[in-house]
């Protein structure tokens, strides 16, 4: 590793999420960087091996771009005891690449020893809260750094919830101290499947503690919509990300696409809809 | 319900597909979905993505089969297999003996008697993209042995190396298969094909193996001994397997 990535290098603007169908592309463009791209994110899970073509790939790729990590695997508000060896690989990963910070989701993965490798949501009352804020210092603690915790897209209510996701969220950034990413598209996927409402919920939101901000794409169900991240941002998910970067502007924003995965060129134009946003503040 | 009570039965629900009466009590219908559809959006969410891990880690077993019959074969080795790992890339060790099992019980699968070993292929290919890099043998430290230290050695495969036995042409089916392939359409030849498989630098080669290497390897594999391997008249690989790489380090 050179010299240049031993310092944190900040976040701005507009990132894509980085996945494996890019990179050889993105690699081959070296040393030049992808138009109006500052910065890439990491899925931090599918590069924890210890060796192997990836890591070799990354190396290269963190001398040039600045890079964040997105986690999958923390079980934030599981009951289950924290892996600590996961927190330690994540931690390992973050100096590696140097990541300017780590995200992971309000939610929990895993209990009795079974992953489901999705984001499952929980109640949100006084006992989750108070059970999700001790994990988070905890982790806060393993990793020496400000954690920021995304919202989550949610196909379940519970009956023993006693508050809103939003009042449940600013509860938690001030107990736990940490940090927010906000996912506009999560918001909107939870307002139609729950009748939250979203402006609401962007007018709530702690405005200081949001250090990066997701669109994405959701996929129309027979009678519920998913937050299937393989559709390019729809048009009322940019006008709430407007609102909120009206709020604040420049809160570095990422294009997230995880399934059916366009060409980069495709990301590009997403990235560009959102630099424009934040330049100009008008949804085309 | 407290949340451990409520966290291990959703867990089961939807990593085992069963149905919860109590939980379903827990749950409020949402604007569209009943407390069974929202259970059911999870159990659906965690089969496809393992069934996506598996149709990765498998990509040729996938094109052979079909992606509608790999994913309903996928679905059974779910069933029976949950993920216990948070790395996905440890899911589907399991598959080739599934594999193997269900080309006995599925009478579609009789002509597929070599899908098994071709599981087992792919599963070395996945292992050696994600092993451990070593730093190469150390000749220096092994001339620096007794002669009786250096004939009580014994050898340690690279991680990125890994080989197999297969009474099938594996290597051929599994090279005409590939999706970058042109030789899709050409005889497979009715050969049995050991195969190695092995990281060098950023590329992954796969290659056949000739029987009297195979054998050699399978010594070093079960730790024998440097006096062993040249009793079974096998100690002339050595040092190719080491120029290749292949063997990275000794114990004594």
């Amino acid at each position: 590793m050179s010299s240049l990535s031993q310092i944190k290098r900040p976040i701005s603007g507009v990132g894509i999420g980085l996945r494996s169908q890019h990179i050889q592309e993105i690699l081959t463009a070296l040393p030049n960087t992808l138009p109006n791209i500052g910065w890439l994110e990491l899925l931090a899970d599918n590069h924890l091996s210890e060796g192997g073509l990836d890591v070799t790939q990354l190396d290269a790729i963190a001398e040039y771009y600045p890079l964040t990590l997105h986690c999958v695997g923390m079980s934030l508000a599981s009951v289950e005891p924290l892996d600590q060896d996961y927190c330690r690989r994540i931690k390992q990963l973050a100096k590696r690449v140097n990541a300017a910070w780590i995200s992971e989701h309000l939610c929990f993965s895993a209990a009795l020893g079974l992953y489901s490798h999705d984001l499952l949501p929980i109640p949100y009352n006084q006992h989750t809260l108070a059970h999700c804020v001790q994990r988070i210092l905890h982790i806060q603690d393993l990793l020496g750094e400000r954690l920021l915790v995304e919202n989550v897209s949610s196909y379940m209510t519970f009956e023993n919830s006693e508050m809103s996701e939003i009042e449940f969220i600013n509860a938690l950034a001030e107990q736990a101290d940490c940090d927010l990413l906000v996912d506009v598209n999560n918001i909107y996927v939870n307002q139609l499947n729950h009748g939250l409402d979203g402006k609401a919920y962007i007018d709530q939101l702690p405005l200081a503690r949001i250090k990066e901000i997701h669109l994405a794409g959701y996929q129309q169900q027979d009678n519920f919509v998913l937050d299937a991240h393989n559709n390019p941002v729809s048009k009322p998910v940019w006008q709430l990300y407007q609102r909120l970067i009206e709020k604040r502007l420049a809160i570095p924003t990422l294009i997230e696409w995880d399934n059916d995965i366009p060409p980069l060129q495709v990301l590009l134009g997403e990235a560009e809809k959102a630099h424009q946003i934040m330049k100009n503040g008008v949804v085309q | 319900m407290n949340l451990q009570v409520l966290q291990e039965i959703f867990i089961k629900q939807i990593t085992q597909f069963e149905i919860d009466d109590d939980f379903l009590k827990q749950l409020t219908p949402s604007l569209s979905l009943s407390p069974e559809q929202q259970v059911a959006v999870y159990q659906n969410n965690v089969r496809g993505a393992l069934q996506s891990c598996l149709a990765q880690i498998y990509p040729v077993c996938c094109t052979i089969l079909g992606e509608g019959y790999f994913k309903q074969l996928a679905k059974g080795y779910i069933q029976h297999h949950p993920s216990r790992h948070s790395n996905l890339n440890d899911y589907g060790k399991a598959f080739a003996e599934f594999v193997l099992q269900q080309c006995q019980k599925r009478p579609e699968l009789a002509e597929f008697g070599y899908l098994s070993d071709l599981v087992k292929l792919e599963w070395r290919y996945h292992q050696v993209y994600y092993a451990k890099s070593s730093p190469p043998f150390d000749f220096e430290e092994f001339t620096h042995l007794t002669e009786r230290q250096q004939a009580h050695s014994t050898f340690q495969l690279a991680p990125c190396f890994q080989f197999m036995a297969s009474d099938y042409p594996i290597l051929s089916i599994f090279q005409m298969n590939q999706v970058s392939t042109t030789k899709k359409h050409e005889a497979v030849l009715l050969k049995a094909e050991n195969v190695g498989v092995f990281r060098k630098q950023n590329r992954i080669e796969v290659f056949e193996l000739e029987p009297s290497a195979l054998n050699a390897l399978n010594l070093i594999q079960a730790g024998s001994t440097l006096q062993a391997i040249v009793q079974a008249k096998l100690d002339d690989y050595l040092p190719q397997f080491i120029q290749q790489g292949w063997i990275v380090g000794t114990e004594k």
